[in-house]
């Protein structure tokens, strides 16, 4: 009798194992709490699809790029991955993903995409990318701040404000023996600065491409920007060149810095502290300048290999499952609450996402940084599609980036940083 | 007596210099997060806690798995020591007993290529492994491991057998060993601290190493000390706090493997280099 | 003749492995040199030597070649200084010094990407503790990871503090084979320490300096990690070494063609700085073939 029971509970369970399907997908994104909303996700989909498996591996940042081109070329890529539109770029380039116009068109119809965020993945007519969610920057500030040197918690709304703002509070603490900086402005080799820099070239409308593709980033308003990024960066710490995100976050949490162009991901950690001295604005324009900043759309692509194993089906579902808004809430809201912030319209203004306890303890923040979505822009994207795919490589080899620190290191004259690096994108795009 | 205490002195300094990082991430790995990111550090956790390190054993899913880590990078360790010391003691014992013409140069080249470039090797490695599948293995990072540090092994091992007379060897044949007897029984225990010194020398070397790891290992479950530590700091976000606790813990099984054993590390190293 | 088959059939398993993971990528590598490839895989168009010449026609790259060598020299100096003098420090045997020697060895465990973190964390001007203590003595925060001039150096010596515990042992190897007896005769001579060190020690280790001069060039020339992972070459390009420029190039820039060609010359650097250094600088024992 318990023989034939060990042997019936054996053959359910290998009828089971062997009806599920399991699809892996790699994401970038490491620290303990956002491989545990991951997973929440994943079980919360399992419950409800239990014949599908799903698994998460995580690839930090750094490794993304080696990592996806080597098993695109030794064909082991998982079923998807989560990316940016560099990568993207790069998984299209080397022929390895497949074209998701039909599931953004159903999701679009569904939820409503904020278009600029789907644009940058729209490549030679067809959408390779799916946004599940973006990254806005705003100008972040600590209130208390403001207010002991400016006497006003009202941020700078145009650039001279900022100036003048971050040079007050600079010499004042300084005078006081303090040494706060009124900025924090990184100008290191890595895309931490090109994101800071990109957010003050967005407000004078620099743009890298024309429709065509046409490399018009040696400009007046590219001059403009990266002069008064130079102007700024006296008022930030000392040691900015050699700054990253780990540097400027360090710095802005310990109370160094009053003001910075940033994502809002740092709630979390000064929500733990159990500190609420934080909060952001619309980043500053000049008064002739336009309102804008970047944004910075994550999306999922699906592999080839998820095709030729049959797991397109299963791929779709769960995706289909994690934009319904409440469920997109887990990887925005709990995920990097304030960093990743929703795509779509309904995830938007879904309760889910606003009575998160840290959103809601930022609440004006993060009001601030969805409005800014729709003012966002991505640099090598500002006309919307992505007309010319040396963008990858552009942003990758950290051309502004380089140029910043010619800059500030007062290697080359604003004038000469700019040319040289245009002449740079023009040899890149031209092999 | 007092050039000693100056001697003392000199040498604590020079100590001081040499683990003052390590004994930072120590202290620091028992500071509050809060206490972390302050811009008045100090040398000591004014209110110590032990949050980090419960968070280590506590938070474990197959996708951060600290233990898992450790326990993976003793099994890639041990297993790459063994393997590489077995196919070097035999390439080693060949080159002292069966040499060529040019045998002596060809060590020599041995120890070059140990140390070519591994960057632009990365893609074609891992295209190899693919197509013996042992990508995201274990064994493919043992595999791999064990290429690199062997020839290495070789040209240290080659001097102690080397130094073991071939008539010792001889003598045992005569009294009727066979000859793999007589290598076992007679030569290899002279090559003791041989072996030791190039077992540590392999270990260490893949406890640390980070480039070749990443790019073969992806499952959570399956990583490395090296990587399991990547994930800790990330662009965004670091996770001081574990990253400390991890890195102080991760150096313990090393000094519990290299202590006892270092005095054979060091006479090893000094008859392999110095015979060359 | 059976001998002889013997010996070749005991290298097999090594020399196997050897062509398998190196040997056999490394063709593989030149061949892309020769292509027109973004990614090293899929087709390529064959363009001869093109990415040759572009290469020395890119002052970044033929300033990478340079840094590669200061790079290199700079490192090799105080490798072989400092784990010199701190083994005639610690060469001696009581309880003290054995703790000390071991203690030493740490900095040589901590992996890689752990280093390069901390000392970014230390070094930092506002909140790491060595600027801490430098504004403490009345002095302006120093720029360590951001300098156009000094951030260079400071790797340097990061690298170098890497490797010093082992470049120590190896020397306190080398010391503790030189008979007391020699420096026992010499006093009697009345020769000072400096002397003793110069006619005695020095040319006892000779062949360990050697030993540790090439373990230190060819892991200092092939240095990536701490540069990568602490200024990805930067500022301004001040720390692009070769080995980084071809990461950058590969996997940043997408130009597998021209990473390729850059990491053939540099393989090339390697083996030939490796025969110079074998032929030219070899201890003289190390030349004889020994016969059994």
């Amino acid at each position: 009798m318990k023989k034939v029971l060990f042997v019936s509970i054996v053959l359910l369970l290998a009828t089971f194992i062997m009806a599920q399907t399991t699809i892996v997908f790699w994401h970038h994104e490491s620290p303990a709490h956002r491989v545990a909303a991951f997973q929440k996700a994943v079980e919360l989909f399992q419950q409800e699809y239990p014949d599908i498996k799903v698994v998460q591996q995580v690839v930090p940042w750094g490794d993304a790029w080696t990592k996806t081109l080597a098993a695109i070329d030794a064909g082991t890529t998982p079923d998807f991955q989560f990316s940016l539109p560099e990568l993207t770029i790069t998984a299209y380039q080397a022929d390895a993903i497949i074209p998701l116009d039909n599931i953004i068109n159903e999701i679009d119809e569904k939820y409503d995409f904020v278009d600029s965020q789907l644009e940058p993945y729209m490549i030679d007519g067809n959408y390779w990318g799916i946004p599940i969610w973006t990254m806005p920057m705003v100008l972040i500030y600590r209130p208390s701040i403001l207010e002991e040197y400016l006497g006003t918690s009202e941020p700078p709304k145009n650039w001279n404000e900022l100036l003048l703002a971050a040079q007050e509070i600079t010499l004042k603490s300084a005078a006081e023996g303090e040494k706060i900086y009124g900025i924090g402005l990184t100008a290191g080799n890595n895309l931490c600065t090109q994101e800071q820099v990109y957010t003050v070239m967005a407000n004078v409308g620099v743009e890298l491409f024309d429709e065509d593709g046409n490399l018009t980033f040696d400009s007046p308003e590219t001059l403009r920007a990266v002069e008064f990024y130079k102007d700024l960066f006296k008022f930030s710490p000392p040691g900015a060149t050699g700054w990253a995100w780990g540097e400027i976050e360090m710095n802005f949490s310990a109370g160094k810095i009053a003001m910075m162009p940033y994502f809002g991901g740092l709630q979390k950690r000064f929500y733990d502290m159990g500190n609420y001295d934080l909060d952001g604005a619309p980043q500053p324009f000049p008064i002739d300048g336009q309102r804008g900043s970047l944004t910075y759309p994550n999306d999922i692509h699906i592999f080839k290999s998820a095709r030729e194993k049959g797991h397109l089906d299963e791929v779709y579902k769960f995706i289909r499952f994690i934009m319904r808004p409440e469920i997109n809430a887990i990887f925005t809201a709990q995920t990097e609450p304030g960093s990743f912030v929703p795509i779509t319209v309904e995830a938007q203004e879904s309760d889910a996402y606003w009575n998160d306890p840290i959103i809601s303890q930022f609440e004006h923040l993060n009001r601030v940084i969805v409005n800014e979505i729709n003012y966002g822009k991505l640099y090598g994207f500002e006309t919307g599609s992505a007309v010319n795919l040396a963008i990858g490589g552009i942003s990758g080899g950290n051309l502004l980036a380089e140029m910043i620190q010619n800059v500030v290191t007062g290697k080359y004259t604003v004038e000469k940083a700019v040319s040289e690096t245009t002449e740079k994108m023009r040899e890149f795009i031209e092999e | 007596m007092t050039k000693e205490i100056m001697r003392k002195i000199i040498v604590l300094v020079v100590l001081a210099i040499m683990i003052f990082p390590f004994f930072w991430i120590i202290s620091s790995s028992f500071k509050s997060f809060k206490e972390i990111m302050t811009m008045d550090p100090s040398v000591f956790p004014k209110d110590p806690t032990t949050a980090h390190y419960h968070s280590l054993f506590s938070i474990r899913n197959p996708s951060k798995d600290f233990p898992a880590n450790i326990m993976n990078s003793i099994i890639v360790g041990i297993s790459t020591g063994i393997i590489s010391i077995f196919i070097s003691v035999l390439g080693a014992y060949s080159l002292a007993r069966f040499p060529f013409k040019g045998s002596a140069t060809f060590s020599k080249m041995l120890l070059v290529v140990y140390v070519l470039p591994g960057i632009p090797l990365l893609l074609p490695i891992y295209d190899l492994l693919a197509r013996i599948r042992l990508v995201d293995t274990l064994p493919g990072l043992i595999l791999v491991y064990t290429a690199i540090n062997s020839p290495f092994a070789v040209w240290l091992l080659r001097s102690f057998f080397e130094a073991v007379p071939i008539e010792l060897e001889e003598a045992a044949r005569v009294d009727g060993a066979s000859g793999l007897r007589a290598f076992y029984s007679i030569t290899l225990p002279l090559c003791a601290s041989g072996i030791v010194t190039a077992f540590m020398f392999v270990f260490v070397s893949t406890w640390g190493e980070y480039t070749l790891a990443q790019l073969i290992i992806t499952e959570g479950a399956k990583k490395t000390v090296p990587l399991g530590l990547a994930t800790y700091m990330t662009d965004q976000y670091i996770e001081w706090g574990p990253l400390l606790a991890a890195t102080t813990l991760i150096v313990v099984p090393v000094l519990i493997f290299f202590l006892p054993l270092s005095k054979y590390f060091i006479s090893g190293l000094s008859a392999g280099a110095l015979k060359e | 003749m059976r001998s002889r088959f013997k010996g070749f059939l005991l290298l097999t398993p090594v020399l196997s492995l050897v062509a398998l993971i190196t040997i056999l990528p490394i063709v593989n590598m030149i061949y892309n040199s020769l292509l027109k490839t973004q990614f090293g895989f899929g087709k390529g168009e064959f363009i001869g030597l093109s990415n040759y010449v572009k290469l020395f026609n890119d002052e970044v790259f033929v300033g990478a070649v340079g840094k590669s060598f200061i790079w290199t020299l700079e490192n090799l100096l105080i490798q072989l200084t400092i784990p010199l003098l701190i083994a005639l420090l610690l060469n001696k045997q009581t309880k003290f010094y054995r703790v000390t020697k071991s203690l030493i060895l740490i900095p040589w465990v901590l992996p890689m990407v752990v280093i390069s973190i901390v000392w970014r964390w230390l070094l930092e001007p506002n909140i790491g503790f060595v600027n801490h203590l430098i504004t403490n003595m009345g002095f302006e925060p120093v720029n360590f990871m951001g300098s156009l001039n000094l951030t260079f150096h400071v790797l340097v010596l990061i690298n170098s503090w890497h490797f010093i515990p082992f470049g120590t042992i190896l020397m306190l190897a080398a010391l503790s084979t030189v008979p007391q007896s020699l420096y026992d005769a010499a006093k009697v001579d009345g020769a000072g320490s400096f002397k003793q060190f110069i006619y005695i020690t020095f040319p006892l280790i000779g062949k360990i300096i050697w030993f540790v001069g090439l373990l230190a060039f060819m892991w200092s020339f092939n240095t990536f990690d701490l540069i990568w992972l602490t200024t990805q070459g930067g500022p301004s390009n001040a720390t692009m070494t070769l080995p980084t420029y071809i990461y950058k190039l590969a996997f940043k820039m997408y130009d597998a063609g021209r990473s390729s060609a850059a990491a053939f010359i540099s393989t090339l650097i390697l083996i030939g700085v490796g025969v110079l250094y074998f032929t030219l600088l070899s201890p003289k024992s190390d030349t004889e073939v020994k016969q059994p």
